[in-house]
């Protein structure tokens, strides 16, 4: 490793750029431009080696300014808001800690840019709960994987980290059993995959529940309707008795349609199911993309209560089925939303939505200029990329440390959400302002 | 800064001192001797009349972690009745059994306590674990680590490893999480349980590895002796809350061939099968064992009657509870990381239910029965017997006889007739309740500067005004301070803190252990050795946290 702060070698760095947070990555850093070197998927490389503008000054209405003015501008927009909506929420653990004490403090609403997809996994804990596994049990003891509507797409080494590594409780003699059941679903061709029994059963992913219904039926001896399974699900009853552990695996962003709670429901009622017929069963969730999971966690320690949040009464209160930011915004009613602050630190494409409300952005400098020109943008650094930080795994029990790769002059959100709340207080004008976190 | 306490009736059971007249100096946070005469004093409080302890300590509650979040967020009706708004002074969040991380450290400092101890941490869960005690402000905290379902830990117990492997990884496994002390629940059911057992006695062998629940024991229990731990390997045993566990329990204690231990929540193992129900008082037995053994320790566990949520390690037992989930058909387990699992049953414990009345005597019957107040901590395992801001309540059940015959008249009769609680006549005294919340609890965790009034003692100080009705007296102190630091009036936060984190740091081959657990992450795990360990610079937070070093026997 050089000495040189400005060349070096980064070794198992942990990527921030989705629910995995593979933590095995090289990155070469010269200057401020980075270069992967080992482990990475394409979309992580694409993400680490993303030129960066030359400079990307704040700006208060598209006009440059120092960093002191555009904090000061947004701590003056959220002093006159009497609605305002924090979302997008894509940052650390540092970064949600600091949003939410400023968002009590001037009685915001929280919400993630991925909250449908986590509302469906809360929905689901909040009537049922789970019987779910980590990343390290499913990699070691699964030896059937059952995707319900998803292929695990967006978390590209996903099939690599669980099935390229022997399992500690002796091997896989005859493969392991991966069935794909949804729509245009497909195994991924890598070498893991060699030896591995691979079945697909399409399936359009709105009639999933239905068909976890006949699965569910069948498993508790109940008569079906004539036709109502063509013997698919018969075997796949079979295929989960007979593992020793089956692993259901779900991902609540590729459940993208009205009531996939539902489906949720219907999986995890089916893993629990399973476990009553004399074998070991568990669910795994795929989630936690731009730090979902992370702004959940820690709005569920602080204030008792996942995603979507509101203090518009002082008090964290949580509405089921809770509006989403995107329904708040539309509905242009300044009683739900007068001023939204956005947060994206780990994306450039994810942008403030369009509304005519004032906008305080803060995202990565490479959005700047892009989309409409907000009141107040603030380029923020990344977690794990421009600062150190800690950021929440997939399955929602592991978390790790990410790791500082170069300087940069950007601040961390939780820095520039600080200095904003400092500018909200100084105003006078807070309902209730709460040490913030130093 | 030098500040006089003066005119307290002091209840220092460290010092053997039993409600004497004693003033108390303090200087930059901590107690000293009596100062020369000639020093300037730059603050007195007039405490005539009053009761002064040291800060109480709660060795056994669960208010931080991944499992308490699981729990917060599976239930929103919990919180629904007690929101709390941000004030200039508090940060917004909520109450009852599974708290917001602020609202919980302001209530325990508002009941006069000024450390908690997290009993269940996944070494998997540590960072989230001390995030969350990070944000629990008031009180300092520490954390037990899990072990004895540990992949690793079995690994090398079949393999034959030497005691000072075994040794050597329990103290990785200890600085590794940050921890102060060593747990273990259900030993080797939790992996039992993955692999499809659903039930492990004290001499069952693993259905995966040669060893029983009883080896697992033993080499745990030598190893915290071996490091010079100060806290005793914290039990929760095998068959938690099955009737006729008092059988393993008993067998639990004998096993540990006369090594220190802590059996915790013990009333939820003290369940005999006898009688109609099935299901009857094994309290006078345990305390009977408890009292014999000196080298045993407990904590009770009450039963207090109410809703709860109860969280736990022991996913085998808490799959099992799922068919008593009240309401019904919401509950959580988890298999983690090949080290643990948790689970989260909610129960409503209901006095006119023959069941949960003698839970609750049972619990009374041990406080009662087991003699030696050093050796006997009050819990109520929050929030799994009840939510810990219940302390005060069961406070007033030890001290008042009559109140407690006032309740125990209310329960299911069948209950009432199976105990023999009514015919107890022991009341606690204040240096007895002054010993199980303070005195008791900081010797058995080393913490030497904490639980005393004595010089060099931190001055975390907690002053009642002395009332008939012990419970008024204990949810209400005049005043707490903290590290000599005014936070609580009249039962009301007047300053916000931020306590540290105990720990330990004992000797050992770090390189030995590393080698081959490296290798062992490297080949099984998903993620790396290195990134599991919680760094000192974690917990210090910049600034906002510090480590509490505590020594090593």
């Amino acid at each position: 490793m050089s000495q040189d702060s400005s060349q070096q070698l980064h070794k198992d760095i942990t990527c921030p750029f989705c629910g995995l947070l593979c933590d095995d990555i090289d990155v070469q850093c010269q200057g401020q431009q980075l270069q992967v070197r080992s482990n990475a998927c394409a979309g992580a490389r694409r993400r680490f080696e993303a030129a960066l503008p030359a400079s990307c000054p704040a700006t208060v209405a598209g006009r440059e300014v120092s960093l002191e003015e555009a904090v000061a501008e947004a701590g003056r927009l959220l002093g006159e808001a009497r609605a305002p909506l924090f979302a997008g929420l894509g940052t650390d653990v540092a970064g949600m800690r600091a949003l939410m004490a400023l968002a009590e403090s001037c009685g915001a609403t929280l919400d993630h840019i991925h909250s449908e997809a986590l509302h469906r996994n809360n929905l689901v804990l909040q009537e049922l709960g789970w019987l779910n596994a980590t990343l390290s049990e499913v990699r070691n003891r699964a030896d059937l994987l059952l995707f319900v509507g998803t292929d695990a797409r967006h978390f590209p080494r996903f099939h690599e980290r669980v099935l390229s590594q022997p399992s500690q409780f002796g091997a896989w003699p005859r493969g392991r059993t991966l069935i794909y059941l949804g729509e245009d679903l497909q195994a991924p061709e890598e070498p893991g995959m060699q030896g591995q029994h691979v079945q697909l059963l399409p399936c359009r992913q709105v009639d999933l529940a239905e068909q976890l219904s006949v699965l569910r039926a069948l498993l508790a001896g109940q008569p079906l309707a004539a036709g109502a399974d063509d013997g698919a699900m018969a075997r796949l009853r079979e295929a989960l008795l007979a593992a020793r552990y089956g692993v259901v695996v779900w991902s609540a962003g590729d459940l993208d349609f009205p009531q996939a709670a539902l489906t949720v429901q219907g999986i995890c009622e089916l893993v629990k199911e399973v476990n009553l017929h004399g074998t070991r069963c568990a669910g795994f969730p795929l989630g936690g993309t731009d730090g979902a999971g992370t702004a959940n966690s820690v709005c569920g320690w602080q204030s008792g209560y996942p995603l979507r949040v509101s203090y518009r009464q002082g008090f964290p209160r949580y509405d089921i089925p809770a509006r989403g930011f995107q329904e708040l915004l539309a509905s242009q009613d300044a009683d739900c939303a007068d001023c939204l602050l956005w947060v994206s630190s780990f994306s450039s494409e994810k942008l403030p939505p369009e509304t005519g409300l004032p906008t305080i952005s803060l995202c990565r400098p490479e959005a700047a200029g892009q989309g409409r020109t907000p009141e107040v943008f603030l380029p923020v650094g990344t977690p794990g990329v421009d600062h150190a930080g800690q950021m929440f795994r997939t399955d929602g029990v592991v978390s790790l440390p990410l790791q500082q790769l170069r300087s940069t002059p950007w601040p961390a959100v939780s820095e520039v959400v600080r200095q904003i709340a400092g500018q909200y207080q100084a105003q006078g004008k807070e309902r209730a302002a709460g040490p913030l976190p130093s | 800064m030098m500040i006089k306490l003066t005119g307290g009736r002091v209840y220092d059971p460290e010092h053997g001192i039993d409600g004497e007249l004693r003033d108390l100096y303090v200087q930059d946070g901590r107690i000293i001797s009596e100062p020369r005469a000639d020093t300037a004093i730059d603050k007195v409080w007039d405490l005539s009349g009053r009761i002064v302890m040291a800060g109480a300590i709660d060795l056994h509650t669960h208010i931080g972690g991944g499992k308490v979040t699981l729990a917060r967020i599976m239930f929103p009706e919990d919180h629904s009745g007690d929101l709390q708004s941000a004030t200039g002074l508090l940060r917004a969040g909520c109450g009852h059994a599974v708290p917001s991380t602020f609202t919980a450290g302001y209530r325990y400092a508002e009941m006069g306590y000024t450390a908690c101890f997290e009993p269940a941490m996944l070494l998997a869960n540590a960072r989230q674990t001390h995030m969350e005690l990070a944000d629990t402000p008031m009180v300092d905290k520490g954390t037990y680590v899990l072990m004895g379902s540990d992949d690793y830990l079995l690994r090398l117990l079949a393999d034959k490893a030497s005691p000072e492997a075994i040794r050597d990884y329990t103290a990785w496994m200890l600085q590794a999480s940050q921890s102060l002390a060593i747990k273990v629940v259900n030993p080797g059911g939790i992996s039992a349980f993955k692999f499809n057992e659903r039930r492990l006695d004290l001499d069952t062998r693993h259905p995966h590895y040669p060893l029983s629940p009883r080896d697992i024991l033993l080499a745990l229990g030598r190893a915290v002796t071996d490091l010079g731990l100060p806290h005793p390997l914290h039990i929760h045993g095998c068959n938690l809350g099955v009737p006729g566990n008092v059988r393993t329990t008993l067998d639990t204690i004998h096993a540990m061939e006369g090594l220190r231990a802590h059996m915790t929540h013990i009333q939820f193992h003290s369940y005999g099968d006898e009688g109609d129900r099935k299901f009857s008082s094994g309290a006078a037995e345990i305390a009977e064992a408890v009292n014999r053994n000196p080298n045993i320790s407990v904590d009770v566990g009450q039963v207090l009657f109410n809703q709860t949520v109860t969280i736990s390690g022991d996913n085998m037992h808490q799959y099992a509870a799922h068919r008593h989930a009240d309401p019904r058909q919401r509950w959580t387990v988890m298999d983690i990381e090949c080290d643990a699992g948790c689970g989260v049953v909610p129960f409503r414990y209901r006095d006119r239910n023959f069941v949960n009345a003698l839970q609750w005597l049972i619990g009374l019957e041990l406080f009662l029965l087991i003699d030696d107040p050093w050796r006997v901590f009050l819990t109520t395992d929050h929030p799994n017997g009840a939510p810990f801001t219940s302390y005060p309540h069961l406070i007033r059940l030890l001290m008042d006889r009559s109140f407690r015959n006032d309740m125990l008249s209310h329960l299911h009769q069948e209950a009432q007739a199976a105990s023999v609680l009514s015919s107890i006549q022991r009341e606690y005294s204040l240096y007895e309740i002054a010993i199980m919340t303070r005195a008791g609890p900081a010797r058995s965790l080393g913490l030497v500067d904490r639980g005393h009034l004595g010089p060099g003692a931190a001055a975390d100080i907690t002053v009642y005004t002395e009332r008939e009705d012990k419970e008024r007296m204990f949810s209400s102190p005049d005043y707490v301070f903290k590290d000599g630091e005014l936070i609580v009036r009249d039962g009301a936060i007047v300053k916000v803190v931020q306590g540290g984190t105990h720990t330990l740091r004992p000797e050992y081959d770090v390189r030995g252990v590393e080698r081959g657990l490296g290798r062992y992450f490297e080949q099984y795990m998903t993620l790396k050795m290195e990134h599991i360990r919680v760094a000192d610079d974690e917990i210090r937070d910049g600034g906002r946290g510090r480590l509490l070093v505590q020594p090593c026997r």
